[in-house]
């Protein structure tokens, strides 16, 4: 049953060697268009490459009432390291080296219609609604601003605002600026576009609450001529038959869910959006459009929820729990976290057959100011006018205070601003840098997210891995033929072994420790467990897999860190103590750096005032692998 | 006559000439006040923007609304300003101070240079045109977590055996990243390594085993494999980005010029902190 249900996936989704025992044929043939010269050798054993696959230029409705004006042009010149604007007059520039890859992602509902509103002479400028969102008056702007907003997550074409020509025509300069910017070789860009729905599933805030159920459609080479957005149906499922249809017509994409996080229990629920049993065709149309997931982000954290995770004492990380645009608490129970998400659908294997979660990571920044925040250091969030100012997100007090004492943090400060993070990247596997080699790293998952830290990570499991591996030569090669890569099924009865191997970021801090996340379910119900399996500065896991506290300190009068503590890299074999024979498992890596300051406290440390109590002080920029999955067959 | 030469009565011509000139020049600056003018280039320009966003060029009763559309936005700005709305606000403020910034660098309008000029400038400026050096390299590397405090020794160990023509490929520790690179600049090398083994590394010559030398990960055995010196340009090949480095610095040196002018109208008082 899972063999085929394996074989299927496998084959509908032209994902290469993903079993070890089936198959041993790992490379993926990289075919480039006529003409198309890949600039750079493509190297078997595959290069690490970072990049950003979430970004709104002013083309977003919500980032052009931000005051952003910078366009797609402008995102790209910013991921090769040039500089850009903030709405605020700032400069925006990366911190470390120019991305490797990039998408624009835009709200592809009502697509470039609010600078149209704000267009002298257009249709839509004569619109009420267009002088009411540029007026002078707060409330008026609010509420024709809200008018599109909902418009935008139920789908909704309002009679003489929703113009599709105007669609067409700024998707089409969207298109062209990705193209223009691909260089082969050197600097990847898709074409995309972001998929906004939200479903209403609250009333406390006159309705407005609801489960975000955004994602993010990229495109490995040519676009269609229009995007599939909610006014076409606010019901991912159709955007998956929309992208089946487009593959046949040579239009190859992937949607990529992100913000799970404030789904209100939507996005990873254990029924279809309306409400029925899945089943295995749901679960095989799910798998093969949407073989990522998105992480990390300016807005937290979707890997799991100290409530979901009580012994793993990393799970508060850069918590965000407010749905958007509302102070109403997401359901965190079930649907909302990708860890409970892979053991439903290891449950789901051997309930229907087949796995609708069967996905990697990435991370991305969903930058709404055409450039990722990535940088604790230099942190300029997310929504432009709005949170570009340290008090406007509630890193130092209102009002030029010197103290916390007594001062109200404006409630959107307080519960959202203050809690978004410096994150995140996307980082690929793949032999070369171009479209093709990039898009097809992603379809087989040998991907990672991080916070912003350019941790390099390797992650293989094999039946034939031994701890001498860790020294040869050829580890990579000899790993990549007789076992899989992050992202891959191990198929077979043996027991696993793999070989896990972390790199620092030379321009950030030194590791602390690698784990491994191993998720499985017993009689139906879904298990977790953490294991440390190195641990820097000498340290050995205990008898809990548990590392040595390192000692690593972070020094909050000047953002110092400890320069003894903690290692340039860490490199182990492990098996699984716990391995029962023939039960199914999934295996994700997550490496921990050690603290830094958070971006709060940098500001705050600028402002020469004591960081907001109510904040985390410090935090472990860290990076989550794609999971490997254990698959026995008997 | 004895009054002209009277100093009350110069005094007094003086001030009238002064009470005269203010007059008309309040009178000139309330005329300017109340023009509008919407010139061509302007309309051109919002003709543009409307077409980028419409996806068709404008009619003719699409142009008088984007006039009408200026005229209005034009009149209330003036009498937003009148009235001061503007005043402390540091939005308006940048903008409008960078607005200006636009101005003087319109104004300062370069010429085209003679043939002759332009090599002329070219040879005075020859280092900005050369291509950055580039280095090819491959490392040997050795973990700190693998050798602990032996990790000198080991790494003199290997350097020994390189030295009497061992194959590098079969010593030290296999890193993550690459162990060879091709034709990287020292920049691109500090983000990968950290800055020191750039420093380093650029000082090496080429064809031999180095010293161990520390980055971020460790230590390593670097021997360069080639330089591509930062590459003297030739004049011909690059004559259109001359003249426009040409123009840019000409350009540069007029906007300057036009803002210490600017500034050099005010008297500027830097106040000592208590």
């Amino acid at each position: 049953m899972t063999r085929k249900f394996l074989a299927v996936a496998v084959a509908a989704a032209s994902i290469s060697g993903c079993s070890a025992e089936d198959s041993k044929t790992t490379d993926s043939v990289i075919a480039l268009a006529p003409g198309e010269n890949a600039g750079e050798e493509a190297n078997p054993d595959r290069n690490v490459y970072f990049g950003d696959l979430h970004i709104h230029t002013k083309n977003s409705f919500d980032a052009y009432i931000f005051n952003i004006r910078t366009t797609p042009d402008d995102a790209y010149e910013f991921g090769m390291g040039g500089t850009i604007k903030h709405p605020l007059g700032y400069d925006l520039k990366l911190e470390g080296p120019p991305l490797d890859f990039m998408a624009v992602t835009d709200h592809a509902a009502y697509l470039g219609h609010l600078e149209a509103m704000n267009t002298a002479g257009t249709k839509l400028s004569k619109l009420d609604m267009a002088k009411n969102m540029f007026s002078t008056d707060p409330d008026k702007i609010i509420e024709a601003f809200q008018l599109i907003g909902g418009a935008v997550r139920d789908g909704k074409k309002m009679d003489g605002v929703y113009d599709p020509a105007i669609v067409g025509n700024v998707w089409q300069q969207i298109v062209d600026s990705a193209e223009k910017y691909n260089k082969p070789g050197k600097f990847t860009t898709f074409a995309g576009y972001e998929y906004t729905a939200v479903r209403v599933t609250r009333g406390e805030d006159g309705g407005f609450a609801g489960g975000n159920l955004h994602r993010n459609v990229i495109f490995r080479g040519s676009a269609p001529a229009m995007p599939f957005a909610t006014v076409d149906s606010a019901n991912p499922e159709d955007l998956w038959s929309w992208m089946d249809d487009q593959r046949e017509a040579g239009n190859d994409a992937m949607s990529i869910p992100h913000n799970s996080n404030v789904s209100d229990g939507e996005m990873f629920k254990m029924e279809t959006y309306n409400g029925q049993p899945l089943t295995k065709a749901y679960a095989e149309k799910r798998i093969r459009n949407e073989p990522l997931v998105e992480i990390t982000q300016v807005k937290g954290t979707s890997e799991t929820h100290p409530s979901l995770s009580p012994n793993d004492e990393w799970a508060d990380f850069e918590i965000y729990d407010k749905l958007l645009s509302s102070m109403v608490t997401s359901k965190t129970a079930e649907g909302d976290y990708v860890r409970q998400a892979i053991a439903n659908g290891l449950k789901l294997t051997m309930e229907i057959g087949a796995d609708p979660f069967h996905f990697g990571f990435i991370g991305s920044s969903d930058t709404h100011v055409a450039g990722g925040s990535f940088d604790e250091k230099n942190f300029w969030s997310k929504i432009g006018i709005v949170d570009g100012s340290p008090e406007s997100r509630g890193s130092i007090p209102p009002g030029g205070k010197k103290s916390w004492e007594g001062v109200t943090v404006d409630p959107r400060a307080a519960n959202w601003f203050s809690r978004w993070s410096a994150s995140g990247y996307a980082a690929v596997w793949a032999e070369q840098n171009s479209r093709e080699a990039i898009f097809d790293a992603m379809r087989r998952k040998e991907t990672y997210a991080t916070t912003g830290t350019r941790i390099k990570l390797r992650f293989f499991g094999g039946f034939g891995f031994d701890e001498a591996m860790l020294d040869d030569p050829e580890m990579v090669s000899k790993a990549y033929k007789n076992g899989v890569p992050m992202g891959g099924d191990l198929v077979g009865n043996k027991a696993p072994g793999f070989i896990i191997w972390a790199m620092r970021d030379a321009m950030s801090a030194p590791l602390q420790r690698v784990q491994i996340i191993k998720v499985w379910t017993d009689g139906g119900e879904a298990k977790e467990k953490v294991f440390d399996v190195a641990c820097s500065d000498g340290g050995m896991p205990d008898d809990n897999f548990r590392c040595p506290d390192n000692g690593a300190k972070v020094d909050l009068s000047n953002c110092s860190i400890s320069t003894n503590k903690g290692a340039p890299e860490l490199k182990t074999f492990w098996r699984d103590p716990e391995h029962k024979a023939g039960q199914r498992a999934s295996f994700y890596v997550r490496v921990l750096e050690n603290p830094v300051c958070r971006w709060s406290t940098w500001d705050a440390l600028r402002a020469g005032v004591a960081p907001n109590p109510a904040l985390e002080k410090t935090i472990q920029e860290r990076a989550w692998s794609s999971p490997i999955w254990y698959v026995p067959t008997a | 006559m004895r009054i002209f030469r009277d100093p009350i009565t110069h005094f007094v011509l003086i001030g009238l000439a002064l009470v005269a000139i203010n007059h008309f020049w309040n009178s000139w600056q309330g005329e300017q006040g109340r023009t509008i003018v919407v010139s061509a280039a302007e309309i051109d320009r919002l003709e543009k923007i409307w077409a980028g966003t419409a996806g068709r060029l404008p009619t003719g009763e699409d142009r008088q609304q984007i006039i009408d559309q200026y005229v209005q936005e034009e009149a209330l700005v003036r009498e937003a300003e009148r009235l001061g709305l503007g005043d402390g606000d540091t939005i308006i403020r940048r903008r409008l101070a960078q607005k200006m910034d636009f101005l003087v660098s319109d104004d300062a309008k370069a010429d085209d240079p003679t043939d002759a000029e332009l090599e002329r400038w070219f040879n005075n400026h020859r280092e900005r045109f050369a291509a950055p050096e580039l280095r090819s390299f491959t490392h040997v590397y050795f973990s700190p977590e693998k050798h602990g405090s032996r990790i000198e020794a080991a790494a003199e160990t290997a350097l020994a055996r390189l030295r009497s023509g061992a194959e590098w490929k079969s010593l030290g520790d296999p890193f993550i990243q690459k162990r060879s690179y091709a034709a990287v600049p020292e920049r691109e090398v500090a983000r990968l390594f950290g800055p020191e083994f750039a420093a380093a590394i650029y000082k090496l010559g080429t064809g031999k085993w180095s010293e161990p030398v520390g980055s971020a990960f460790g230590l390593h055995l670097v021997r360069i494999e080639a330089i591509d010196s930062a590459a003297q340009a030739e004049f011909e090949p690059i004559r259109a980005e001359v003249l426009t480095a040409w123009q840019d610095e000409q350009r540069g040196n007029a906007k300057r010029a036009a803002l210490d002018e600017l500034i050099g109208n005010y008297e500027v008082v830097v106040e000592n902190k208590p």
